[in-house]
């Protein structure tokens, strides 16, 4: 890694730990505090893809990973945030010549979008809008970041639209992780006349998602072993320190060696020539690793693990929640099996 | 060998699974978990309608089941008032049973059983809590609790304390004593623990006694021998905690079935078909488990080695029927009561003996038998 991108890696670093650490419990009490957007906003992050005269930070795509990680590791849900204004949001608007002004609100913090893409996730019941031809009419089950004011959502055709009005989110879903979101069905009811239609290749928009889900994965994974660490080098039992044993220090240590090799690994890939299979094999090694890791490091907290002020039963239910959000699992891995077979594979 | 239970415990299974549909709404099960209240109307209703009946170790041991396959929070909240009872019965006078566990069985009062500290969970030798002895007999007790299962509503617990140093560091668990101590006492506070990330319709509370007076006769049985009562009860209850884990499992596992029905393109894929077949084989292997553990302790003749077999197994089956499901169910799933089951069954790893504290059992009672001291 460059000394720029070594730099971003310690600057995010502090930022998180003077800026989110302190209020991670309000956040996944209350939400993300418009505070702290607008902190988020003043260092670029907010908008981190959005070109400067945006207000963003336009950065590359290992400087995204880098962010990412590193607001995981404090926050799973300030980066998932981040993520998805970044990622389905402003780049969607950015297809859009006319309407480029709505990235500078986003990434200044005044507004905040959401994109539906539930409906991908193996999801029956996601409800739906019906387009008329004068009006989207409907309700979408599961919107994460439903207090939005600007939603990006499909119709029964499959097009995309940017809404500003029209919406009401309904009440919230009991919520499995990333609570620094809300999670509601939403109603739709607008004026066509009143939305923005975009040209979004949906599949294109998912296959772009790979890295910054893997990135999240790994950030929730560091995290959760760093805070385990820390924790075993304290707190003693039968008259020694817990990393003094060795299923729990053999655990950690193995989790921290396979950490190490997934962050190289996702460094050479997000520098590397663009390369949408390593990035999805990439992100289904490290969700279900950042799922195994922050068990572990529940695990080794103990019962203090189970109360949400040590600050790190978080991290289980927000890698269970991503591994949901981050894509279809099965829909994937028959892509990955027909790339690696080189023809259809695993569709029985 | 004869894997069946008798008829009338299969009769009782079907009444309580049809008591938790019924009862444990979604608006309830929702209700008691978003605002971490214990649900006094459920407990008296499962008492009231004869759900839990402690009169019959299998009839409680599948009650808990079913009742954890709907609803763990909900589920645990209807039997756990009695936490603590089979140290009375095994240990206590006939006073103390008359006192203290009568009412409790009668459905009135409501018990915990508290030895975790601040300083010590896993290592119950490890407490630091003190009863010291007083020239009248009673003793005064100083010291602090953590985790306690009922803690703020509980009207008496039974506490585990040192009554003297360790003697040697390989003897550390002797010297320690219980006794039952009524929370309205003067010296005696609790403080209720907010934000679990599960089974949060249970109280769990942290305990200060400062200088709480204890007449001589709530003493529970001799003095000097705590540890290994603390040791006998978690080898009936370890049963329980499975029964526990497996009612997650099943409920875990009754989800996907539910998507599989409603969705032929889910079911009809061979990855989701094993997912299933290997969940309901683990839930199989750990119900056995459990069963056999629990026939032999019915009988009076509780194997450690397969008590804690079926707990650690149990446990680990519960979280992984759990994520597993929400994992292959995806966003269906996660809007569901699924999601509650997966933050409820990770405290299933963790009390009552975490699963690395069930290894050592299993491993120091398993040599045992294999004839290594
Ligand atoms: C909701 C809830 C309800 C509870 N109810 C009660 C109750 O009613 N009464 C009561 O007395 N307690 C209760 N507990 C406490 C519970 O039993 C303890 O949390 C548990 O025993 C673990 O102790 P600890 O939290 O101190 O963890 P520690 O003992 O500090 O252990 C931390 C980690 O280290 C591991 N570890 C410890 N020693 C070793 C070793 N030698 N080798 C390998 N690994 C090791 C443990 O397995 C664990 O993973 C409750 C806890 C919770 C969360």
């Amino acid at each position: 890694m460059d000394e720029e991108h070594r730099v971003l890696e310690s600057v995010v670093g502090e930022f998180a730990t003077k800026e989110i650490e302190p209020i991670n419990k309000q956040i996944e009490l209350e939400g993300i505090p418009i505070d702290l957007k607008k902190k988020l906003s003043a260092q670029g992050f907010l908008g981190a893809l959005a070109p400067y005269e945006l207000g963003g930070a336009s950065l590359d795509r290992l400087g995204y990973s880098i962010l990412l990680k590193q607001l995981a590791s404090a926050s799973p849900s300030v980066a998932f945030y981040i993520f998805l204004q970044n990622s389905l949001v402003i780049k969607s608007i950015l297809l859009e010549d006319d309407i480029r002004e709505k990235v500078m609100s986003i990434s200044s913090g005044n507004s905040s979008g959401t994109f539906y893409y539930s409906n991908k996730l193996n999801f029956l019941d996601y409800g739906g809008v019906v387009n008329d031809g004068r009006m989207l009419r409907g309700t979408l089950n599961a919107v994460i970041n439903s207090d939005a004011n600007i939603f990006i959502i499909p119709d029964n055709n499959g097009r995309f639209y940017l809404l500003e009005n029209g919406y009401s989110a309904l009440d919230e879903h009991e919520k499995l992780g990333l609570r620094g979101l809300r999670f509601s069905p939403v109603r739709f009811e607008v004026d066509i006349g009143n939305a923005v239609e975009l040209p979004v290749n949906i599949d294109e928009i998912l296959d772009d998602i790979h890295l910054p889900i893997s990135s999240i994965a790994l950030g929730i994974a560091q995290g959760a072993l760093n805070k385990a660490i820390e924790y075993a080098k304290e707190r003693s039992a039968f008259l020694h320190k817990l990393k003094d044993f060795q299923p729990l220090a053999f655990g950690m240590a193995q989790a921290y060696s396979q950490l190490d090799i997934l962050k190289e690994y996702m460094v050479n890939i997000a520098q590397g020539e663009r390369d949408i299979n390593k990035e999805l094999m990439l992100k289904i090694v490290s969700i279900d690793f950042a799922r195994e890791v922050s068990k572990l490091a529940l695990q080794v907290h103990g019962g203090y693990g189970y109360l949400m002020d040590f600050g790190i039963e978080k991290y289980y239910r927000d890698a269970m929640f991503l591994s949901i959000l981050g894509g279809n699992h099965i829909d994937e891995k028959i892509k990955l099996s027909s790339t690696i077979f080189q023809e259809k594979a695993g569709w029985i | 060998m004869d894997f069946t239970l008798p008829e009338e415990i299969e009769e009782k299974r079907k009444k309580v699974r049809e008591f938790a549909l019924r009862e444990f709404t979604e608006e309830r099960k929702r209700y008691y978990d978003e605002n971490e209240k214990y649900p006094f109307d459920i407990r008296k209703m499962a008492y009231e309608q004869g759900i839990v009946n402690f009169s019959n170790p299998w009839d409680l041991l599948v009650t808990i089941e079913e009742l954890c396959r709907v609803d763990p929070g909900l589920g645990i909240s209807s039997f756990v008032y009695a936490f603590g009872s089979e140290i009375l019965m095994l240990f206590g006078s006939d006073e103390q049973k008359k006192k203290y566990l009568e009412p409790v069985q009668r459905g009135e009062k409501i018990m915990g059983f508290a030895v975790t500290e601040p300083v010590a969970g896993s290592d119950v030798a490890g407490i630091a809590s003190k009863m010291e002895r007083q020239p009248d007999g009673s003793y005064v007790l100083n010291g602090s609790k953590m985790f306690i299962t009922n803690g703020s509503i509980a009207d008496y617990v039974l506490v585990l304390a040192r009554t003297g140093p360790p003697p040697s560091e390989e003897k550390r668990h002797h010297n320690m004593s219980m006794a039952i101590v009524e929370m309205k006492w003067p010296g005696v506070s609790a403080n209720k623990l907010r934000g679990k990330m599960g089974v949060r319709a249970t109280d769990t509370a942290e305990l200060v006694f400062e200088n709480v007076r204890i007449p001589p006769e709530n003493i529970i049985g001799e003095i000097g021998k705590g540890f290994y009562y603390v040791m006998t009860f978690f080898n009936i209850t370890r049963i329980y905690v499975a029964a526990m884990s497996i009612g997650i499992a099943q409920g875990a596992l009754d989800m996907i079935v539910e998507k599989a029905k409603k969705d032929r393109r889910f079911s009809s894929q061979e990855s989701i078909q094993f997912t299933i077949a290997e969940m309901a084989t683990r839930v199989d292997a750990a119900r056995l488990l459990t069963y056999r553990a629990a026939s032999l302790l019915f009988q009076f003749n509780p194997d450690p080695v397969f008590t804690s077999m079926a707990k650690y197994f149990a446990a680990e089956t519960a979280t992984y029927a759990a994520e597993t499901a929400l994992k292959v169910t995806g966003l269906d799933g996660a809007v569901t009561s699924l999601e509650r089951l997966f933050r409820d069954s990770k405290i299933m790893e963790i009390w009552e003996g975490s699963s690395e504290i069930e290894k050592l059992v299993i491993y120091r009672m398993f040599m045992k038998k294999m004839g290594v001291e």
